[in-house]
């Protein structure tokens, strides 16, 4: 019963913060709409049994992303108060492949979740071994990530680092 | 008594007698436990700012508060009622959901941090949450407030809060890179995200304290200092008051905030510098643990000591601020990435290379090691680099 | 009631249409990013969700460190994606994406 009322919950948070964002006229209230969409999916996260990503959701969006969409928007509005008024276009259109993509997703959602319901992989995952007595999920998490996904794990971080001088090079004042 | 039985019997005073299984009874319980955690914040910050005037007033050679009550103990309470009976003004170019929404999203994290800090052994009930992923939860907390900042900053439709405001907003991103390394300190060497687990893989001594530890000698020392620094900028106290610098900003982010949105930043303030010297008793100062191990530390003594030592890193913290001077807005960039933030990679790297050489005294790790030797061969080839030194150091 | 796997699926996909209406709607360069961190955390959703719901043993999490990627790509995207928006702004004064036409010349 908890789970059934936090999700709808939540599930109101994200929709109408989403609309939100995607139809409001001024900026700065998409950006903290935006929060209140990305703190709620953290919440889903929690109630999915991952602590661990929901708390890195907040840290990454909510604490990085988030303040580096609400610095852009005061750079981008001359700091002073020059109020960016949003306009949307083509809304026709748009609402149009919205609607469809939607029911593309929902369409295979609902089919393939009961197609799938039943049908759980039955191979014991070798990873187990490494496993055993492991309680948390933080550690299952890290044991995990520097084990079977050590490789990604590096490539995200010289992802990372090309990111860092890639934004450093295209934000940098000409001498 | 814990603080769970403490609800209930708040709950049972209240006419009744909640049964623990019920969903809407732990509701209840939890309002209660955010309640208590409440009463707490204020009542500190109540003391915390007398305190803090007298101390000043002491450093400044000046007498500080004296009329309100004995010895000017009700000057803050006064203060309090003086600002919530102010006017509650809102600027006429102010964003004003923005203007009303920021001082929230400024208390919110200041109160939320509470959740996971143990005011004492958890053992005896001391802490609302003890949260598996605790030091991750103070970090992601404790971000939050950036948005709250920047946005108050933003609303308020004037210059000098808007550079305030992204002024804080730099100083808060910068200091939180260096802070999350050195959180990353006390957590390897307790391998455990949980605030209590790290406080019990300290040792009885305080020279075993992770602060003072001598087997990891140079790193953990220097990781406690960049903590104490990176705590200063956080809760934007002095040498690091640049966001609401006087004689330049006026009042930095919050010049147009008055009456009770006003007190509410200055709670959230004062409440983040005593959660934060609580997060560092925690993480580096052995938590609720005397000092010796004869001096008597279980139960209600565990409070005793927390509070100790929160109160003399919180009188650490009103000293350097009533005696340093400002820094300018450049040298504090500078100091959090040129320095701290290579100080900080340092001892990551160091206490990271140290534990996984040295056999960890923990029964754990040992398992661990165990049950990957019993694995087969092919998951032990591609079981990570630095599983090699672990069991090379190990045998 | 209870919720279950295609709850969280509509959910999502909801998430992920709005999302698309944004970005076909807005001319906005950070409005549009913002759409974009919009659909990345649908596709969270989904990832974490799937991995509750099919897979029986909570210890193997692919979802849930999939998602981790995705976070990590969106700081990423956003860290590049703005220093872009604000060079553009910088140097052309103009922030709505169907204004930066200098090549159509």
């Amino acid at each position: 019963m908890g789970e059934v009322i936090a999700f709808y919950i939540l599930a109101l948070i994200i929709v109408l913060g989403a609309l939100a964002v995607v139809t409001g006229r001024n900026l700065f209230h998409c950006g903290l709409s935006l929060a209140a969409v990305l703190l709620a999916v953290a919440g889903l996260f929690i109630l999915n049994g991952a602590e661990f990503l929901a708390w890195v959701q907040v840290l990454i969006y909510v604490g990085a992303v988030l303040v580096i969409i609400l610095y852009a928007i005061m750079l981008s509005e001359n700091i002073t108060g020059e109020r960016i008024l949003l306009i949307s276009q083509n809304r026709g259109v748009g609402f149009a492949a919205a609607t469809l993509v939607f029911a593309l997703i929902a369409f295979l959602g609902i089919s393939l979740s009961g197609l799938l319901a039943g049908h759980t992989s039955s191979v014991k995952d070798p990873v187990l071994a490494l496993l055993e007595g492991a309680d948390s999920n933080v550690i299952v998490f890290g044991t995990l990530l520097l084990t079977r996904y050590i490789l990604p794990f590096e490539f995200a971080s010289v992802f990372l680092v090309i990111a860092l001088i890639g934004a450093l090079v295209i934000a940098r004042t000409a001498e | 008594m814990t603080l769970t039985e403490i609800s209930r019997a708040i709950a049972r005073f209240l006419g009744f007698d909640p049964p623990t299984d019920q969903a809407a009874a732990q509701v209840i319980l939890a309002l209660i436990d955010a309640l208590l955690i409440f009463g707490f914040l204020m009542l500190g910050v109540l003391v915390l700012i007398y305190v803090f005037r007298k101390i000043v007033g002491f450093i400044q050679a000046r007498l500080g508060p004296r009329y309100t009550g004995p010895r000017g103990i009700l000057q803050t309470l006064a203060d309090a009622l003086k600002l919530l009976r102010k006017e509650d003004i809102i600027p006429r170019a102010a964003d004003r959901i923005a203007f009303n929404l920021a001082p929230l999203m400024v208390f919110l994290p200041a109160y939320l941090v509470y959740i996971v800090i143990p005011f004492g052994d958890p053992e005896t009930g001391l802490v609302v949450r003890d949260l598996n992923v605790g030091v991750l939860y103070l970090l992601s907390i404790s971000s939050v407030t950036v948005i709250g900042i920047v946005t108050a900053g933003w609303a308020s439709a004037n210059k000098w809060s808007l550079l305030g405001g992204m002024r804080s907003g730099a100083q808060l991103i910068s200091y939180e890179v260096p802070m999350t390394l050195v959180f990353a300190v006390p957590v390897l060497l307790a391998g455990s995200l949980r605030l209590s687990d790290i406080v019990r893989a300290q040792g009885e001594f305080f020279w075993q304290w992770n602060a003072f530890r001598l087997d990891f000698f140079p790193f953990t020392l220097l990781a406690f200092i960049t903590f104490l620094i990176c705590a200063l900028a956080e809760t934007n106290q002095t040498p690091f008051d640049l966001p609401e610098a006087e004689s330049e900003l006026v009042a930095g982010f919050h010049v147009e905030y008055s009456g009770f949105k006003f007190a509410i930043f200055f709670l959230a303030e004062f409440g983040n510098t005593i959660a934060i010297s609580a997060i560092a008793t925690h993480l580096f100062l052995g938590g609720w643990k005397a000092p010796f191990p004869f001096l008597p530390d279980s139960g209600f003594w565990s409070l005793g000591w927390f509070f100790f030592k929160v109160s003399l890193l919180v009188l650490l913290i009103i000293w350097i601020r009533g005696t340093l001077l400002r820094v300018r807005i450049d040298q504090v960039m500078e100091l959090g990435w040129k320095v701290l933030l290579p100080i900080g990679l340092i001892c990551v790297t160091g206490v990271g290379l140290l534990v996984s050489i040295r056999p960890s005294p923990t029964e754990q790790a040992k398992q661990k090691v165990a049950v990957v030797s019993e694995c087969p061969v092919s998951l032990q080839k591609d079981d990570g680099p630095f599983r090699w030194c672990r069991t090379h150091g190990r045998t | 009631m209870e919720i279950g796997l295609s709850h969280y699926l509509i959910l999502s996909g909801l998430l992920f249409a709005i999302g698309i209406y944004g970005i076909l709607t807005r001319r906005n360069a950070i409005a549009l990013l913002m759409c974009v961190e919009l659909m990345l955390n649908a596709v969270n959703i989904n990832l974490v969700a799937i991995n509750r719901f099919l897979q029986p043993d909570w210890r193997i999490m692919t979802g849930q460190i999939f998602a981790a990627f995705v976070i990590v790509l969106a700081a990423a995207e956003a860290c590049v994606g703005f220093a872009l928006v604000i060079a553009i702004y910088r140097n052309l004064n103009r922030i709505n994406v169907d204004e930066i036409n200098l090549l159509k010349w």
